[in-house]
């Protein structure tokens, strides 16, 4: 029937708008959102299990040059497709994921994140 | 200046009706479209031999972006191939999540559409309206998996997280509104005569001839014929979910948008009662890494009709041959039908009535017939390629 | 000093200067007002002028196969008609050329954009264009008829073919809306077709034919095709108040000042209301609906006037 939305559009003149402004206002994240990959060095044992579930290659495990075992993580954030499978897989939980998703960069060298222990 | 009479017509690939690109190219006569012709392959991105060179763990996620919007039946399905392969036996729990997670993509890709139709007919409103609520979806979703499109809860063997009390508790608030809007939606907002008049004996193919096209979810539910993978080969947890298949005789966009509606209606039941029916137990089981050798063909019903993935593995941890067909590929025959007729103006709400999801759909068809067959590597398909774009 | 008068008039007020400020300001609040009905923010009240800007800067491409002139000469032809339809008017101010007749030209006014509309589409030669112009004068041919009759209906109760006249009766009585209900919605509807909105819209329906007629302007010719609608925007607006709804000439300048205001964006408001709540109609449900339900209306309406002209 003919302007059957009328009621409800007249309606919205008292409502508050449904939009969000972003950047002024952000809208909070829950508490286990996929956001920006990160690690805690000093408890990676070197067990290459992320570098080798992850899809879009983004983590490399590289061993020092150092007589002790340690080692670094090169990390490529524009790489990372956040899907957690690096966290799932870790056995020390060295791997963890944030709730930051504005991390966007002007180039790739400044994405890219070293973590050495 | 060019006289009237049969003039092709071009939509596309780039065109403001299509969401994704693909060419269609009709005869018009004034108004009436005489004849039309479908031409796909556009998104075409190599995803089926991508899986070859990946493992079946990273084969996951890549299967999963297919498709933004079916993208967990995508990774679902693939799950169900693989951990029939491997003949695992999958924790109750999980199959309860993802029939969860499911059927809040099914309501959210409805109402996306809904918002799509009614854009394309000019009903900017309902287009704003829908896609406010799309958000409340959006939220609960980004709640439960953690992120608002990709959810990535699938892993092989179950899920990778556990649903809390509270969370199902938020979920049930939050389709309790859903339903309300929906409600809204199918009692007035569809009502409306300006909307009405532009859907109705719109785009009318009849059962017999739907039968025959092999169309599958809406499009053929909107015809009559009741074809639904979730009642016709129980998957997940729908073997113990009561539900009812929502069918519409009235063989146009109408049917199919009611047809729509109503599925958002029965995925708010399922929902409720899979949350309160949850049971106990663990989320996942531990999947080896090399799935034994065999193949197997995996279905699902998607928001926009059947899947079907079909998955051969030949020992190692990397899949041997990945094939998809996706539900817009077998609707896409039925709109050649659909459009001979009707006018210009009916060409995009026809197009959008069958929901079409080309990215799903470019796959690689090998057809094997009578004229010149040629057989070419990728360094020769590259060549190919640019000596072409040379010379036109 | 009467030259002077006629220069200040033609083209600061109310002639070019206040047309362009005013129909850029009231297509801030069209689109203000339908987003805040969807539920929506909308554009701060500089987005207008922004656009119309931005659309100077773009680079200006005619296609090789359209005509030149006829190309680059519609979007100005349309303009020009719009334009002149001022002098006319009086808004607030009296007009600055008011003889017996005068209605019909500016009726005759009101149609040339609409020719210069399907000109422009069938002169670019593209698909999309010359089947938008051919909506384009297939609607015209649904509401132009309703149009003029609700438009005449007033003039033949002031008795009068002259807009100052039509003004002046109303200063006497009350308003036409009052004597005329039928007409006042028949002028509306009418006046959404002319305007090309929703539910109206169909020479530019974007999801089909990607723009219509407008397909392939760019640059400076878009820029001024868009100015040329928001001026009709204010024209429009502003023969529905006058006609209807009491005009403007309340002899203090403010209180003339702020009635201009009210009444067309009254106008303007219902008309955005109209935009948010139907869909686009098709364009042979358009000339049934105008041929079947419009003309008769305003045919009813006319039996009305006679009927009450021979009993007072």
């Amino acid at each position: 029937m003919l302007g059957s939305l009328v009621p409800e559009v007249l309606r919205q003149l008292f409502n508050k708008p449904a939009t969000n402004l972003y950047p002024a206002e952000k809208f909070p994240v829950p508490d286990d959102f996929r956001g920006k990959l990160v690690a805690d060095i000093q408890k990676c044992i070197g067990c290459k299990m992320c570098s080798r579930d992850c899809p879009a290659e983004a983590i490399k495990v590289i061993k020092q040059d150092t007589p002790e075992k340690k080692f670094t993580l090169h990390i490529y954030l524009d790489r990372c497709i956040c899907c957690g499978q690096c966290v799932d897989v870790c056995p020390t939980k060295t791997l963890s994921m944030l709730k930051d998703h504005e991390y966007a960069a002007y180039s790739r060298k400044d994405i890219f994140t070293e973590w050495k222990q | 200046m060019h006289h009237t009479g049969d003039i092709t017509f071009p939509v596309g690939p780039q065109h403001p009706a299509l969401k994704e690109p693909e060419f269609f190219s009709f005869d018009v006569d004034g108004e009436k479209v005489v004849s039309a012709d479908i031409r796909l392959g556009y998104s075409h991105r190599g995803i089926e031999k991508g899986c070859e060179e990946r493992t079946y763990i990273q084969a996951l996620y890549l299967v999963e972006r297919i498709c933004g919007i079916c993208s967990h039946s995508h990774a679902t399905v693939f799950c169900q191939g693989v951990e029939e392969l491997m003949g695992l036996e999958v924790p109750k729990r999980s199959l309860y999540i993802r029939t969860i997670v499911g059927e809040l993509e099914r309501i959210h890709s409805h109402l996306l559409w809904f918002g799509v139709a009614a854009h394309e007919v000019g009903y900017d409103t309902m287009f704003m309206y829908s896609w406010r609520d799309r958000e409340i979806v959006m939220d609960l979703l980004e709640l439960a998996t953690g992120n608002r499109v990709n959810y990535s809860i699938n892993t092989i063997g179950g899920v990778r997280r556990d649903l809390t009390k509270d969370q199902g508790q938020i979920l049930k608030e939050g389709i309790g509104e859903i339903e309300k809007k929906v409600l809204y939606y199918m009692n007035v907002g569809i009502q409306e005569k300006t909307f009405m008049m532009r859907v109705k004996d719109v785009g009318v193919i009849s059962k017999e001839v739907t039968e025959k096209l092999a169309a599958c979810g809406p499009t053929a539910r909107g015809s009559g014929v009741p074809l639904d993978a979730r009642r016709d080969d129980p998957y997940a947890a729908y073997g113990e979910i009561p539900f009812e298949v929502v069918t519409s005789d009235k063989c146009d966009v109408l049917g199919r948008t009611l047809v729509r509606i109503g599925e958002v209606l029965e995925s708010c039941k399922i929902i409720k009662y899979a949350i309160d029916n949850l049971p106990e137990g663990p989320i996942a089981v531990k999947a080896p890494r090399k799935v034994p050798e065999g193949e197997v063909f995996a279905r699902y019903e998607t928001p926009r009709g059947e899947l079907v993935h079909y998955i051969k593995s030949n020992g190692t941890e990397k899949p041997e041959r990945v094939k998809v067909r996706a539900p817009s590929l077998g609707n896409v025959m039925p709109v050649k039908y659909m459009l001979e007729g009707y006018n210009i103006a009916d060409i995009p709400i026809i197009l959008a009535a069958i929901d079409p999801c080309f990215s799903c759909a470019d796959r690689m068809v090998r057809i094997e017939g009578t004229r010149n067959n040629r057989e070419m590597n990728w360094q020769q398909l590259r060549a190919y390629g640019i000596n072409w774009y040379k010379n036109k | 000093m009467n030259e002077l008068y006629k220069i200040f008039y033609l083209l600061i007020f109310p002639g070019f200067a206040f047309l362009v400020v005013y129909g850029l300001l009231l297509e801030w609040a069209d689109r203000k007002i339908v987003a805040r009905l969807q539920n929506r923010v909308g554009p701060p009240w500089f987005q207008p002028f922004a656009d119309f800007i931005k659309l100077f800067a773009k680079e200006d491409i005619t296609s090789e196969k359209a005509d030149r002139f006829m190309f680059a000469a519609a979007p100005i032809i349309a303009l020009a008609a719009v334009l002149t339809t001022v002098i006319f008017l009086p808004l607030t101010v009296p007009a600055l050329f008011s003889f017996e007749g005068d209605v019909v030209v500016l009726a005759y006014l009101l149609t040339v954009p609409t020719f210069a509309i399907f000109l422009g589409g069938w002169y670019s030669v593209n698909y999309f264009a010359s089947v938008g112009a051919m909506r384009a004068t297939l609607l015209l041919f649904s509401y132009e008829v309703p149009l003029l009759m609700s438009l005449l209906g007033p003039a033949i109760l002031a008795g009068s073919w002259s807009v100052s006249s039509i003004l002046a009766f109303q200063a006497n009585h009350d308003w036409i809306a009052v004597y005329q209900p039928i007409g006042f919605i028949v002028a509306l509807v009418a006046l959404v077709g002319k305007l090309e909105r929703i539910p109206f819209d169909i020479p530019e329906a974007e999801t089909e034919i990607v723009d219509g007629p407008f397909c392939e302007y760019t640059g400076r010719k878009l820029a001024i095709f868009r100015l040329m609608f928001d001026i009709e925007l204010v024209i429009v607006a502003s023969l529905i108040s006058l006609f209807y709804l009491g005009g403007f000439s309340y002899g203090n300048i403010f209180l003339s000042a702020l009635m201009f205001f009210v009444k067309t964006f009254a106008v303007v408001a219902l008309v955005a209301a109209v935009k948010a709540s139907f869909g686009r109609i098709r364009i042979d449900q358009m000339i049934g609906f105008c041929w079947k339900y419009l003309v008769p209306a305003a045919v009813l309406q006319y039996l009305l006037i006679a009927a009450a002209k021979i009993w007072m």
